[in-house]
């Protein structure tokens, strides 16, 4: 039996309010998102679906899918969604709630954020051929090497690789940043996920009538 | 006002040929820049799937460093341009938001550096007319479809497209340059973007329906203004070709590449030997085919010319025994018309005369 959590997707709609500026409440499940996503038949659930899933309070089902660290990014559902919900937006926002909350993320995703920001806080900026490396080796499966393989010959050819890595000046602050940044994140998923604890908490106690108050509450 | 330039780390190395075509084609233009002191990524793409605030502070990082320099910067590579601009746009509107971004860097970012990608910069800035009076090579031979992909069109309200689906800004300023546009209705679909090498069924699926529609466009190159495009249709479409079981070969050229060759810049000066698929044999063509039919239509022009000489001095001839044998008391101006019209009927008479035998 699917379990809706009206308190969970309260408190996620009123979080996405503040950081992305959409709500969730507002999609009517046209489709168009799903529709125009160019990366959806790889999706495990679609966008459209995604946002239903918001709605009614899946939230766990949606930070653990496949579908929003597949996201490209190319922001299409966003541009055409007819009640203008930042749709990728949402989508953006959730991957860092996953990556802040130190998700399992599937398909690879966090291996490539991890070996890219890993590379760029160590040199400043990106050393790709450093990255990629790291990337394949983080991934532990070398069919993803071998795959690309074949592209470091003309890469080579063309003098487009760079094999030593130099650090840039101001690497340090990069990687001041990089580290404040992640920890000032942590910190507050932290607590974020005690405050909903506790509102959980709070509610249980005091039953259903309580339960529809503090939806009504988030609304304000 | 001095102009900075954030080159990015891909235009660093990988997409050298984009950096040096775009300095060159900017310096053709008289456009001067100086590169932002000591810039570091921009943290694109990962940064900002990871935390906000991070994203905001990589970027906001390169913002003062820009700001040294000028209070304008130009961002050729379109994904950091998008992490660039979504710094400047937030910083500059989110006062708390500035002061957390603060708080992470060493030293605060205090100004307001304006952000451009380098259509809308060429095409704002230096504009249509500027580079159609600058063009020194005829490429309208060169068949190409301009390809925006998602972050030269999306959201127009950052990149100064007027629509979201309709980009138009390369498509302006490669006819400004002479070259054959082909209009087609992939401008602003996906090429699949980083997700190449966590999942790189989609990649391959999708830049390879790029290629294709390309092609049926009618086009023999596509022009592309992102580095990871261009890696995506361009070093990788060997893989394509395998793994969808195609045979395409077609070249893709950076947007500064095929506008500096048309301003005389030489293929060593935009880095054509740097593409991956030969783009040489295709400009050599269509440069001979352009010089080809310049020839023929002066050779055209100049028998027109003569054609319409022999008959001036036909009629010169009979206007001369007109006036002779004419009453001397006619009005000269009613002779006009009578020449005015012509040859008008002489040119019937003559097309009648070639078709005949």
């Amino acid at each position: 039996m699917i379990r809706y959590d009206a308190i969970q997707a309260a408190y996620y709609r009123e979080k996405l309010k503040k950081r992305v500026q959409a709500d969730v409440r507002e999609c009517y499940q046209c489709g168009n998102c799903s529709a125009s996503c160019p990366a959806a038949f790889s999706f495990d659930y679609k966008p459209n679906q995604l946002m239903r899933m918001l709605q009614v309070g899946l939230v766990e089902q949606v930070l653990d899918s496949k579908a929003i660290q597949l996201c490209i990014q190319c922001l299409t559902c966003s541009a055409r969604c007819p009640r203008n919900i930042d749709v990728a937006g949402i989508f953006e926002d959730l991957k860092t709630v996953a990556t802040a909350q130190e998700r399992p993320v599937p398909e690879h995703a966090k291996t490539f954020n991890k070996a890219f920001m890993d590379a760029v806080a160590r040199f400043g900026r990106l050393p790709e051929v450093y990255m990629m490396g790291m990337f394949y080796l983080g991934t532990k499966d070398p069919r993803l090497a071998l795959n690309d393989l074949g592209l470091t010959l003309p890469m080579v050819k063309k003098g487009k690789m760079q094999f030593v890595p130099r650090r840039a000046r101001g690497t340090a602050e990069v990687a001041r940043i990089y580290k404040k940044s992640m920890h000032k994140a942590k910190e507050r998923e932290k607590a974020e996920r005690a405050a909903l604890a506790a509102r959980a908490a709070t509610s249980a106690a005091t039953g259903a009538a309580a339960h529809l108050g503090a939806e009504g509450g988030v609304a304000e | 006002m001095t102009l900075a330039y954030y080159p990015g780390c891909s235009l660093h190395k990988s997409s050298i040929e984009f950096d040096v075509s775009t300095r060159n084609l900017l310096s053709v233009l008289g456009v001067e820049v100086v590169e932002v002191p000591d810039w570091t990524c921009c943290g694109s793409s990962p940064a900002h799937m990871m935390d906000h605030l991070l994203a905001q502070a990589l970027a906001a990082r390169n913002l003062r460093q820009a700001a040294l320099v000028g209070d304008e910067m130009l961002v050729p590579c379109p994904s950091c341009f998008q992490r660039e601009k979504n710094a400047e746009v937030e910083i500059h509107e989110n006062d708390a938001l500035r002061a957390e971004v603060n708080e992470v860097l060493d030293s605060p970012y205090t100004g307001r550096v304006k952000v451009y990608a380098l259509p809308e910069y060429l095409y704002r800035f230096v504009g249509e007319e500027k580079i159609a009076a600058s063009v020194k090579v005829d490429l309208s031979e060169l068949r190409i479809v301009p390809y925006y992909g998602c972050l030269l069109g999306r959201p127009s309200e950052l990149t100064g497209e007027v629509d979201n689906e309709q980009p138009m800004m390369m498509d302006l300023l490669l006819q400004a340059a002479g070259v054959d546009v082909k209009w087609w209705n992939y401008k602003t679909e996906c090429c699949g973007a980083s997700v190449g090498m966590p999942k790189m069924e989609i990649q391959r699926r999708l830049s390879g329906k790029i290629l294709q529609q390309a092609l049926a466009a009618g086009a023999e190159a596509i022009v592309v203004c992102c580095p990871l495009c261009h890696v995506n249709l361009d070093l990788k479409q060997e893989q394509i070709n395998r793994f969808l079981g195609t045979d395409y070969h077609v070249p893709v050229l950076y947007l500064p590449q095929v506008l500096g060759l048309a301003l005389g810049l030489s293929e060593e000066q935009v880095m054509l030997h740097k593409n991956v698929v030969d783009p040489r044999p295709l400009i050599a063509k269509a440069v001979a085919a352009a010089a080809a039919r310049r020839a023929e239509e002066e050779r055209k022009a100049a028998a027109k010319a003569a054609k319409a000489a022999a008959r001036e001095k036909a009629e010169e001839t009979v206007a001369a025994e007109a006036s002779a044998s004419g009453d001397a008391s006619v009005p000269a101006d009613a002779v006009v018309p009578a020449v005015a019209a012509g040859p008008g009927e002489a040119t019937v008479i003559t097309e009648g005369e070639e078709v005949q035998p």
